[in-house]
């Protein structure tokens, strides 16, 4: 009987126990695994924190590596104004220092919130006279901001960093917008446990993801690029114009050692201009190129060989009759009988013309193709427009006519001095470029080769072209202001505005363009001047600049006078 | 077997057991006082890591502000504009000398 109770009540508590531990495997299961996930999250809301590791913006440097577009700190200063007793007093000794309006200041104080923005963009010593007023709930939060060291130099080509409707940075216009994938990187995230002072816990943290931007260096010469815009505007104040442009490139490799326009802006304060202004008119604007045009169209009939530089204009005694049309030459002069070179010396339409007709609508074409003035040129900006000439241009005997002598078609500035450049390089055309290299974030370098695109005349004609170009220089209108002792290769440009239908003769884009030494080319350079008043043409404004930084560039490059050669 | 050495059997195998605990138990205080060393000195470290950070970020701060100036500094513009305020001038010339000279003679 005895035995009986005692094996009963084991039985009992072995049931109990049971019970217990079962009731206990429920319970744990339920926080485990029914509720783990939830739990897991509050878990993490507690000690995790996730913070994301911004990716340094790469820089945009000159070829001599200084940085055109780099990053600084700034400060961001907030506050609490729940905590703030004395707002109005706080306010005011804020506003005094960082001499901002009382009321702005007021206002974010006044809000319902715990966490409002005082100001941003603060430097550094900024932040530290802040801070000497001890005052009480503000902090700061470090931001980087993009910088330009050299302000508004190159800032066409460079472009600026924006935000985009997200909120994050983004480059626009020049170097910023085409390379804005490889500049920015990629964000990551940093996952930190803390303790319960906030203390990072070192082996519990994990990085994840982040790349800074790569950094591109340009072909810009930081000294070139500097001459150029100082010589634009001096030009453009001196000829009383609208603006201008200045592109210099490197003759062997078509790589740009400077492009400068006026009027330009400061990539820092891109927000105070309007937007028209961010456009590069090197790469943007469509112009009729006038005069300059005449050394293309006659390397094409050289190169066809439908003219030699010896034959002689029949057609040139006088102004030319088509249709309603009278062509006329820039200063009513005419000579009969005018060898090809002399066209291109004295700047005749009437000897374009002739050349024009001898050329053909269909050599022509094909020879404007060549020289890469029917597409874009591929230089690696952003915003790059191509010309309006097409398979279906030059319908009429007249839009061929005046396309020989530059007018009546209209090509960008970049498309003109790299077709130009092509002569310089003895008909081989290479495409223009500004990056020269990429540093990728792990310092390996990816160079970027010059790249020939197509031979657009023989060696032979472009000898020719640039022969008769430097006889121009040397005896045409602008020979007042050409550099002894220098062979210089050039043509001046003075081209009539098109204004509602018709030309206005008293606007014009005055021009020129050429390339030195003219044995052995380094420098191919374009000036554009907008609409100068104090003199329309290309000889008395455009030349005398592009002469001027010729002399620059001489001095720069050491460039050994012919006579030494 | 007699009953005083069945005794000294249970007596035995209750030391053994007696030493095994107290050899479980000092490992266990072992492990937990280490445990709570390397927590300990972990936490320290973390302190001292989130402090150096600080650091870190205030030198690199600086560091950056000196970057801007010295940037500030070497760019052409600034060095153009102090350049004339010293009173340098544009020398436009460009000198050629053609012939060879004689740059040093000996009397």
């Amino acid at each position: 009987m005895k035995a009986e109770t005692g094996l009963l009540r084991l039985f009992l508590v072995i049931i109990l126990f049971f019970v217990l531990y079962a009731a206990l495997i429920a319970r744990l299961f339920y926080w485990q695994v029914v509720k783990g996930e939830e739990l897991k999250k509050v878990g993490e809301n507690q000690s995790l924190e996730i913070l994301e590791l911004v990716p340094k913006r790469g820089e945009v440097r000159t070829s001599d590596n200084y940085p055109l577009a780099t990053n600084t700190i700034t400060y961001l200063a907030y506050t609490n104004p729940k905590v703030i007793k004395d707002k109005e007093s706080y306010a005011l000794r804020i506003a005094r220092i960082l001499e901002v309006d009382f009321a702005s200041v007021s206002a974010q104080l006044n809000k319902d919130a715990f966490w409002v923005r005082i100001a941003s963009g603060l430097d550094y010593e900024t932040r530290k006279e802040i801070e000497t007023q001890k005052l009480f709930g503000l902090g700061f939060e470090e931001e980087s901001t993009r910088f330009y060291p050299e302000a508004s130099l190159a800032a066409h080509l460079v472009g600026f960093v924006g935000r985009d409707n997200e909120g994050n940075p983004k480059g626009y216009f020049g170097a910023e917008g085409y390379y804005d994938d490889q500049l920015k990187g990629r964000s990551g995230r940093l996952y930190a446990i803390k303790d319960s002072l906030g203390n990072p816990i070192l082996d519990k943290a994990r990085r994840e993801g982040k790349i800074d931007g790569r950094t591109i260096v340009l072909t810009i010469d930081r000294t070139v690029q500097f001459i150029a815009q100082k010589r634009l505007e001096e030009g453009i104040e001196k000829y009383k114009a609208e603006g201008g442009s200045i592109v210099i490139t490197d003759s062997k490799t078509g790589g740009i050692l400077a492009m400068a326009s006026e009027p330009t802006f400061s990539p820092e304060k891109y927000y105070e201009n309007e937007e028209v202004r961010f456009v590069n008119p090197v790469v943007s604007n469509l112009y009729e190129p006038g005069s300059t045009f005449k050394v293309l169209v006659m390397a094409a009939a050289l190169d066809s060989k439908v003219v030699k530089p010896t034959t002689k204009c029949s057609i040139c005694g006088g102004p030319i009759q088509m249709g309603d049309y009278k062509i006329r030459t820039w200063n009513d002069k005419y000579y009969p009988n005018t060898t090809m070179t002399e066209t291109i010396i004295r700047s005749d339409n009437t000897g374009m013309v002739f050349t024009g007709n001898r050329l053909g609508r269909d050599r022509m074409l094909s020879y404007l193709a060549r020289f890469g003035l029917v597409e874009s040129t591929g230089i690696d900006l952003q915003g790059e427009v191509s010309s309006s000439i097409t398979d279906e241009s030059l319908q009429y005997p007249i839009d061929l006519a005046t396309a020989s002598f530059g007018q009546g078609i209209s090509l960008t500035p970049i498309q003109l001095v790299s077709a130009v450049n092509s002569i310089a390089r003895d008909g081989e055309y290479f495409t223009p470029h500004v990056v020269s290299k990429i540093i990728r974030e792990d310092g390996r370098e990816i160079i970027i080769k010059p790249k020939k695109r197509t031979e657009t005349v023989s060696e032979s004609t472009a000898k020719l072209i640039t022969s008769m170009m430097v006889r121009a220089v040397e005896e045409g209108e602008a020979q007042w202001t050409r550099i002894k002792n220098y062979k210089i290769a050039g043509k001046t440009g003075t081209a009539q505005i098109p204004v509602a239908g018709h030309y206005d003769p008293n606007q014009t884009i005055a021009s020129f363009v050429g390339f030195f030494p003219a044995d052995n080319p380094q420098i191919t350079m374009l000036v554009l001047v907008n609409k100068p008043t104090t003199s329309i043409y290309g000889s008395e404004t455009a030349a005398p600049i592009f002469f001027n930084i010729a002399r620059d560039l001489i001095r720069y490059y050491n460039l050994r006078p012919d006579s030494l050669k | 077997m007699s009953a005083s050495a069945k005794a000294a059997g249970e007596t035995g195998k209750n030391m053994k057991t007696q030493i095994l605990i107290l050899f479980l138990m000092i490992t266990v205080g072992t492990v937990m006082s280490v445990q709570v060393f390397l927590s300990n000195r972990n936490t320290v470290d973390s302190i001292e890591v989130a402090g150096l950070s600080e650091r870190l970020s205030l030198i690199e701060g600086q560091n950056t502000v000196l970057e801007e100036e010295i940037l500030k500094k070497s760019a052409l513009t600034y060095v153009a504009s102090r350049a004339s305020e010293l009173g340098f001038v544009e020398d436009r010339e460009i000198t050629s000398i053609y012939d060879s000279r004689q740059i040093a003679i000996r009397r």
